[in-house]
């Protein structure tokens, strides 16, 4: 993946990604701030503030209207590490993205009136995700088990809708101060547009922001390393009991993800796996299992589970996915295992790479944490995995004592 | 550098023009239609092969779904894990989908790969037992997933509205019932598997980073094992029209605390040659971000997370769909204010800025639609739907700029009486 890095003196981290086959300039921009900069008794506010990021700037009172009048189209998310906003125009109306970008980080318009409106739809966002859908309240569950102390400790939509409900105009305007400047930024601009014009683009209009504030240091309590098992039998909104085991993994810019990637696919990711042909199809314990690694900056989480057929126990699916995961340090790696789930895990990384709006994030997501010249270079780094690897890397974090374990029931 | 004017801005341009490359249906072999479209420098490629006949309108969708998500999981000499074993060791994958029109498979691999991977593909699937063991996994996977989407507001606001608006015949595959699982047997699965290999019932999209050998490779393939044509052409049938009148159904699901909203309206008679004109009215009303519903009723209300309106074509008519999750307490209002929003659009008419703000949205939509190696399946899928040759993009964007304010008012006339909408609500109600 060719790409240019600049920096504006104001701070904003600019990266040029072209693409000579696209009609489309996109836009991404990633933000260095999270649900793990919220307060405990402020959770859920990074998300709410992306709501408020569409509610209008100084210059320009409609934002959505002025990208739909350009013919584009834009979405953000909010992760536990980073807030992410992207817009996709046609070539020819680039620069009104720029002008829109620009703005909202020039000065944001604060609204009580936003402010109310929005508080009301995310608490519907809050319920129709978390109360109304199943295995809603996963990750409260999740993060409040794994997590004691780092603030990976409640999801990004927050813990409770009291929180978002009694988010007040002073803490949106503290809030934006502190974290949305240049300084704090990164700007990738992929498509049809050339560098030159990039460069000019983002200097015009981002140019002579201020640099308002620091970046984001990103300092968070240190989880202590978890030495006992822990466990949780609670009720969600889902039909069959089901068993989820969860353990920590190392920072992602630590770069082990690729054996925790790997190690999920060869355990429980597909129809080939041990979890899917012992566990559901040969003993028919479970209706379905699976194991994913989902990687964090702070930490990552590895988590394998089963929704149990009728008349099986939850400690029975416990027992026998806890002697899955013990023989990853054994018998399940094998070489013939992983030159599949590698090839997939390469094939698959080609696929993503061919949507822009994939290529743009990574790069915002790679410069954020220091280490850009990796990005397009993530099959090197599953080339370089090897069975002792995955077996020594098992043995490190798949310990029962590191265990987090959750018995799920139906809701009465 | 000059200092940018940020109160004016750099507005929108207008987007009057689509640059791609027409890409012509060639035969793929055995007379079925296919479009290829060529990219550089991604390294991989997909085969689409849709077939015609979806889960909503053969009154046998359950069937058809399973059958294609079965495809590969089992020959006579090779268990589904060998399969996907063999599939995997290439980096490749084979999926099978279904939807309202079409069930589909898809093959993706490596460029320098697909090409054996579409070899495995055709072998498995031309050698498909569908035996009772993966049946069985099968039937519990659903089971659990139909489950978990009986557990929510919105299975049941969807389900309610459909079996009020077009009965029940033609929604066995989208409204199972647990025992309808029970019903599926190897033998009735071989025989749907039979069915859809026509030459009518099929169209073929490749996507992506192939030479002409690899293209003529996987062409080669198709004409050699390809199966024999057989099957009678599948004519999607229309549905039903229930015979109830308009009305408001609700239907309680427990440990809830939001109600889903559903409006319907089916049987919509509209010529293809009309649907860029209903597109138009359709994103007015709720299809986009800036739409009214969604302003009215999120961003100045902020009454729910969402609220979307959606025109399809499950036949050969159309249906109306606009959905909602709200506070319970809210139901009522959100109700009257979608009734509101369709009689306005019904009795004043749209001003030439807020028609233009959609025009241009749409255009830009679809001009953007042609950007991305694997969009221009769903382009060709959706021009199939709507009876549209593919040269027809060339004249879609001026098709959506000529809709004009009065053209609007009478559709909405024609077609957005509330009181013709059904609905249902269902959650905490």
């Amino acid at each position: 993946m060719e790409f240019t890095r600049f920096e504006l003196d104001n701070g904003l981290r600019v990266i040029h990604h072209q693409d000579p086959h696209s009609q489309t300039v996109i836009l991404n921009i990633l933000y260095n701030v999270g649900a793990r900069d919220e307060e405990a008794d402020k959770t859920g506010f990074a998300h709410l503030f992306e709501h408020l990021m569409f509610g209008g700037s100084v210059n320009i009172p409609q934002y959505d209207k002025v990208v739909e009048e350009a013919g584009g189209s834009n979405n953000a998310y909010t992760s536990n590490d980073i807030t992410n906003y992207h817009i996709s125009v046609p070539l020819e109306n680039a620069e009104t993205a720029f002008w829109l970008e620009s703005d909202r980080m020039l000065q944001l318009d604060f609204s009580q009136e936003s402010l109310d409106v929005q508080r009301g739809v995310v608490v519907e966002e809050f319920k129709q995700r978390c109360h109304n859908a199943p295995f809603g309240m996963l990750w409260h569950h999740v993060r409040g088990l794994a997590y004691k102390v780092h603030p990976y400790r409640w999801p990004t939509i927050g813990l409770v809708t009291e929180h978002i409900e009694r988010a007040r105009l002073e803490d949106v305007e503290a809030f934006y101060y502190r974290f949305y400047h240049p300084n704090n930024a990164i700007l990738c601009v992929t498509g049809a547009l050339s560098l030159e014009e990039t460069k000019a683009l983002s200097e015009k209009w981002f140019g002579s922001i201020d640099r308002k504030g620091e970046r984001n240091a990103n300092r968070y309590p240190d989880e202590p390393i978890q030495t006992e098992s822990r466990s949780l039998a609670t009720e969600d909104l889902l039909p069959q009991d089901a068993v989820l085991m969860a353990f920590r993994t190392p920072a992602y810019a630590e770069l082990d993800w690729p054996v925790a990637g790997l190690l999920a696919d060869i355990c429980g990711g597909s129809e080939t796996s041990p979890l899917h042909v012992e566990l559901v199809k040969e003993q028919g314990l479970f209706a379905s299992a699976e194991a994913f690694h989902m990687k964090g900056l702070s930490e990552g989480l590895w988590m394998v589970y089963g929704i149990l057929n009728e008349g099986r126990t939850h400690e029975e699916g416990e027992a026998a996915l806890r002697g899955i995961l013990d023989r990853c340090s054994t018998d399940i790696p094998s070489e013939e295992r992983l030159v599949r789930c590698r090839n997939m895990a390469t094939t698959r990384l080609l696929f993503e790479e061919t949507n822009p709006m994939n290529r743009a994030q990574k790069l915002c997501y790679y410069e954020n944490i220091g280490l850009l010249e990796h990005a397009g270079k993530e099959a090197a780094l599953l080339d370089a995995v090897n069975l002792s690897h995955l077996k020594r890397w098992a043995a490190e974090h798949l310990r029962p004592e590191k265990s987090n374990v959750i018995y799920y029931s139906p809701r009465a | 550098m000059m200092k940018p004017d940020r109160k004016l801005g750099p507005q929108g341009k207008t987007i009057d023009a689509l640059h791609f490359e027409h890409v012509n249906p060639t035969g793929f072999g055995h007379a079925v239609p296919m479009w290829f479209f060529p990219a550089r420098d991604c390294g991989v490629a997909r085969i689409y092969l849709y077939y015609k006949g979806g889960i909503a309108h053969h009154g046998e969708g359950l069937l058809h779904r399973a059958m294609h998500q079965l495809m590969l999981s089992g020959t006579a000499d090779s268990p589904a894990e060998t399969i996907h074993a063999a599939l995997e060791s290439l980096g490749a994958s084979a999926d099978g989908s279904a939807d309202l029109l079409y069930c589909q498979h898809t093959i993706s691999a490596r460029s320098s790969r697909l090409a054996e991977a579409f070899r495995m593909f055709l072998q498995f699937r031309n050698g498909a037992v569908f035996p009772d063991s993966e049946l069985d996994v099968y039937r519990a996977a659903a089971a659990s997933e139909l489950k978990s989407r009986m557990a929510t507001p919105r299975y049941w606001s969807y389900r309610k509205l459909m079996e009020q608006m077009v009965g029940n015949g033609h929604y066995q595959g989208q409204f199972t019932n647990l025992e309808d699982y029970s019903a599926l047997t190897p033998a009735l699965l071989r025989a749907a598997a039979g069915e859809v290999w026509n030459p009518a019932n099929l169209f073929v999209v490749i996507c992506g980073e192939l030479n002409e050998s690899q293209l003529a490779d996987i062409q080669s393939l198709w004409q050699e094992h390809g199966a024999a044509f057989e099957a009678p052409v599948r004519n999607a049938k229309n549905w039903i029209h229930a015979p109830h009148q308009p009305a408001h159904v609700e239907h309680a699901v427990a440990n809830t605390n939001q109600v889903s909203i559903y409006f319907g309206k089916s049987q919509l008679n509209i010529p293809d040659s009309g649907y860029y004109k209903m597109l138009v009215l359709n994103t007015l009303l709720g299809g986009f971000f800036g739409s009214r519903l969604m302003q009215n009723i999120r961003e100045q209300k902020g009454l729910t997370y969402g609220i979307h309106s959606s025109l399809l074509k499950p036949g050969p008519h159309y249906q109306w769909l606009v959905s909602s999750d709200v506070k319970a307490e809210n139901k009522a209002l959100v109700i009257e204010e979608i009734k509101r929003e369709m009689q306005e659009l019904r009795e004043v008419s749209v001003s030439a800025d807020e028609l233009g703000k959609v025009q241009q949205y749409l255009c830009g939509n679809i001009k953007m639609g042609f950007d991305g190696i694997f969009s221009m399946a769903a382009r060709v899928r959706e021009l199939q739907v709507h009876g549209r040759d593919y040269t027809f993009m060339d004249s879609a964007l001026q098709e959506i700029r000529a809709v004009t304010p009065e053209e609007i008012q009478s559709l909405a006339y024609n077609f957005l009486d509330p009181n013709s909408f059904y609905i249902a609500s269902a959650g905490a109600v």
